[in-house]
């Protein structure tokens, strides 16, 4: 388990909440919880999935997206 | 070849950029020839396809940007 945080290009509720929306089918399955910060266009993900299989989630959204590191 | 012209339910945008993202990325789908979303409508107009596309995997594309696709029955 560990805690790994993306930069998302957010520009709006709506965009950050698809990306906890998208997170959040992943509860149970890898996924233990979600952080999001609007204004500091952070995700913050604790998750037994790696770090590349979240960056692939969240790029699904659609949203540029960069894998920051492990907090 | 006949396009099929579909309306799908999208729920959870709040503004012109959730509408640009979801048009965007639809239009790169294979098949996909019409896309239009309407915000104030809360859903999209799609005009696809059929030997290449189907509304199934639109609406999972749209589902997997994160939004909700109620289904029309």
């Amino acid at each position: 388990m560990s805690t790994h945080v993306f930069n998302v290009e957010m520009t709006c509720e709506g965009c950050s909440s698809a990306v906890e929306r998208v997170l959040n089918r992943l509860k149970g399955q890898g996924v233990e919880s979600v952080s999001i910060s609007l204004p500091e266009q952070k995700v913050v993900v604790k998750s037994t999935l790696s770090g590349d299989q979240l960056l692939d989630v969240i790029k699904k959204t659609g949203k540029k997206t960069t894998y920051v590191g492990i907090q | 070849q006949e396009l099929v012209a579909v309306r799908v339910p999208i729920i959870g945008m709040t503004c012109q950029s959730c509408v640009k993202s979801i048009e965007g990325s639809v239009s790169e789908m294979p098949g996909v020839h019409h896309v239009k979303v309407e915000l104030s409508e809360k859903a999209g107009y799609f005009r696809y396809d059929p030997r290449v596309c189907s509304v199934e995997a639109i609406r999972s594309h749209i589902e997997d940007m994160g939004f909700e696709v109620p289904s029309e029955n």
